[in-house]
């Protein structure tokens, strides 16, 4: 996969999104960009350029659930690769994200492997060659 | 050794934003009392442990995950409806929020918590279960953390990733993958996160690096976060761009000397250098107001902690309160924030403790029975003004002049002549507390003397309004800064001194034939207010060479006086060093003029400690 690929980090808490970029930097993924809920998420997703969506559930003013709607909704995103990151590991949210479109789904805490793996999965199956 | 070894900087991180967010969950734990339905408020409380669990998780700091997440499993239900919110889960959630409060203390120290009060953990479960607040009065008084058995919401939902296979088949069928994958769930992530920590970091900000293995080999880590600060990254840029300005600026001027130095010097070529240095001039100015504005914060972060000390203690001492707050947006110095939550938890409790009567005694006045105490900041000028009032039962100016007369902090005579604004500031007297009972409040440790004390080292000065059965008002009016400090620059002989001009009322001239004698003090009269006249070179314990020839209105926190001095030079905004190893009375410290000489900065306050008696013709009647 593309190192060069551009990430949207979107979570409502700073030290998370901190922690993402960590890891995805660990992982090679230096261009990553954040944003603070779903809003700001949408707008900068609609100013172009992101080619992966890595987002919180929880967040105020609009959640990760909302935001993956919309994404699924806009015919300029809904080719997005979403993983949603969360720790509602609860069987009705997993459905919900499953139904809603979710391309992933990975819960906190969880490590840069499996992060990794995560990301191979989906981008294998957006066709994107690793 | 820290149990953070190479997480330093994001345990810090967390530290910083979980503790805003506690401080904002406690503010709406006292909403959610006032509007147990409220599902907004529901709903973000909810979040807010939701949010600290995750990023204990990622810290592997279990107790912590384990305490939020059964309080994140008890405000699910609520906001469900699943279970009504009594008071009795009222204290439980209260102490839920101690108990994660008391963990980021111990973390702080980079010490793992302990585990959560056993007690607590029933009780949260009981609640989560809805037992709470209906069981039989017995088996409350003694939660054992047996009685909760089988405690499916909880167990079911812990969000260990080895606990979701189930979930993660189901998940990966919905989206038509081979199930096999299913058997791959994340390895517990303990070990590995700390191990990747140092490398991670090390590409994140290699500078950082050795500052830091430095500070955990000294263990001193505990100062680590006086240190750091948040800023908007605009306000940063804004550093950057009148830094590269000032750059081009001086550019310009280098350019302008060697034309000068090679004997350049006509019309034109001074205009530029006037031009230039002008812009060089406004330049500074922005950048020394931008750099001041990295420092600053929204008092809200401190205001935030407040509604919740108010109502801990109202409900302890029987009493009802609502604590309004205004202006939190507005923004002070981050050093004065710190500075100031001590001061203000003070006020704030003595406010409640003393300020504020019982619920029969406000009936019986035809009060309310809610009390109401605000705290609001605002900014006026070049100073901000924080204000916390109550409209309880007001000071009694007499009542404070006995009690101060009692405990022999006064005599009789000063009681006689001191005027009501005076007495009010009795209680900033060392030893001095209205009420006889020590209350376990605002009685602990400090007095409204720190308090004062306190203030006045942050430049501040503090003022109280009361009328009696209507309320007090106390008001604290802060500088902006104290990077900076604007002073009057006055003259005796040739020596200049500075003069905060935040104690400056005004300047006048002294002309020695109106000069009075009052009660053997050369006294001056000021639109009809008798004011005493100091001189600047008596206090300092010099030899008065001539009649000073003007006065410098000055006003303090105890009283006004006029500050005579031989002349002025001017006001300007100085930067104090402090003097290192010879501290003359009444000097804050030094800082440089224009022209390069040395000012000595006045500390009015110590310059006042012990004055002389200045008569009239100390002053004005020289041997000549």
């Amino acid at each position: 996969m593309s190192q060069n690929m551009k990430f949207l980090v979107v979570d409502d808490f700073s030290t998370m999104r901190r922690i993402i970029r960590n890891l995805l930097k660990e992982l090679g993924f230096t261009n990553v960009d954040e944003a603070e809920d779903g809003v700001a998420a949408l707008a900068k997703l609609k100013g172009g350029g992101f080619e992966f969506v890595v987002s919180d559930w929880n967040m105020p003013n609009m959640t990760g659930i909302e935001l993956l709607r919309a994404i699924r909704a806009d015919a300029d995103l809904k080719h997005l690769p979403v993983l949603m990151v969360t720790a509602e590991a609860k069987k009705e949210n997993i459905i919900e994200a499953a139904q809603a479109g979710a391309s992933g789904y990975v819960v906190k805490p969880f490590t840069a492997a499996t992060l990794d793996e995560k990301l191979g999965k989906i981008l294998q199956k957006h066709g994107v060659p690793q | 050794m820290s149990d953070f070894a190479g997480m330093e900087e994001l345990l810090q991180d967390f530290l910083t934003e979980a503790n805003e967010l506690l401080s904002d969950v406690d503010n709406k734990l006292v909403e959610l009392e006032k509007h147990p339905d409220d599902a907004k408020l529901l709903n973000d409380i909810f979040r807010g442990f939701h949010t600290i669990k995750g990023g204990a998780g990622f810290l592997n700091v279990e107790e912590l995950v384990k305490l939020c997440h059964l309080t994140e499993n008890l405000f699910d239900r609520l906001r469900n409806h699943e279970i009504p919110l009594n008071a009795e889960l009222m204290d439980v959630i209260l102490s839920a929020t101690m108990g994660v409060r008391d963990m980021f203390g111990h973390l702080e120290r980079r010490a793992l918590p302990h585990p959560a009060d056993p007690a607590l953990l029933a009780a949260l479960k009981e609640g989560v279960e809805g037992n709470l607040g209906k069981a039989p009065p017995e088996a409350e008084s003694a939660p054992e953390p047996t009685a909760a058995p089988a405690v499916s919401v909880g167990e079911t939902r812990i969000a260990q990733p080895g606990d979701e296979p189930d979930w993660q088949r189901l998940y990966d069928g919905l989206l038509d993958r081979a199930p096999a994958e299913a058997a791959v769930v994340a390895p517990p992530p303990v070990h590995e996160v700390q191990t990747r920590g140092p490398g991670r970091r090390a590409s994140d900000q290699p500078e950082g690096e050795p500052a830091r293995a430095g500070r955990r080999d000294n263990d001193k880590v505990v100062v680590a976060q006086e240190t750091t600060i948040r800023i908007d990254t605009n306000r940063l840029d804004q550093v950057l761009n009148l830094s590269g300005e000032i750059g081009l600026a001086k550019n310009r001027l280098n350019c302008l000397r060697t034309d000068i130095l090679a004997g350049k010097t006509d019309g034109e070529t001074l205009r530029a250098l006037d031009e230039a240095v002008s812009h060089l001039d406004l330049l500074v100015g922005d950048l020394q107001n931008a750099v001041m504005k990295t420092r600053m914060q929204p008092i809200g972060r401190l205001f935030q902690k407040y509604p919740r000390v108010a109502r801990d203690m109202a409900r302890q001492l029987g009493k009802n309160v609502e604590l309004v707050l205004d202006g939190e947006e507005t923004e002070l110095d981050k050093t004065m924030i710190e500075e100031l939550g001590d001061p203000l938890i003070h006020l704030v409790r003595n406010a409640v403790d003393h300020g504020l009567e019982s619920p029969e005694e406000r009936r019986a006045a035809g009060k309310p029975e809610t009390a109401t105490v605000k705290l609001s900041a605002q900014q006026l000028g070049d100073h901000i003004v924080l204000s916390i009032s109550d409209d309880g039962r007001g000071m009694r100016p007499d009542v404070l002049k006995q009690k101060a007369l009692e405990k022999g902090l006064i005599d009789s005579d000063t009681a006689a002549n001191m005027d009501d604004k005076h007495a009010l500031h009795l209680v900033f007297m060392p030893g001095f507390s209205t009420k006889d009972q020590v209350s376990s409040f605002s009685g602990r440790g400090v007095g409204m003397d720190v308090v004062k004390t306190n203030i006045q080292k942050l430049n501040g000065r503090i003022e109280i309004k009361s009328i009696v059965g209507q309320g007090t008002t106390f008001s604290i009016s802060l500088p902006l800064t104290l990077a900076i400090l604007p002073v009057l620059v006055v003259r005796i002989g040739t020596q200049p001194f500075a003069v905060p001009l935040s104690l400056v009322r005004e300047i006048i001239t002294i002309r020695p034939d109106e000069v009075q004698e009052v009660s053997g003090r050369a006294t001056l009269l000021v639109r009809d207010e008798a004011l005493q006249i100091r001189s600047l070179a008596g206090l300092l314990g010099w030899q008065q060479e001539r009649p000073p020839a003007y006065g410098v209105l000055m006003q303090t926190t105890i009283n006004s006086f006029i500050l005579a001095v031989d002349g002025f030079v001017g006001r300007d905004d100085v930067v104090i060093k402090p003097l290192e190893d010879i501290k003359p009375k009444g000097v804050a410290g030094a800082t440089l003029s224009g022209d390069g000489s040395v000012v000595l900065v006045l500390d009015m306050e110590q310059l006042l400690a012990d004055p002389p008696i200045e008569k009239r013709n100390d002053l004005f009647d020289m041997a000549a």
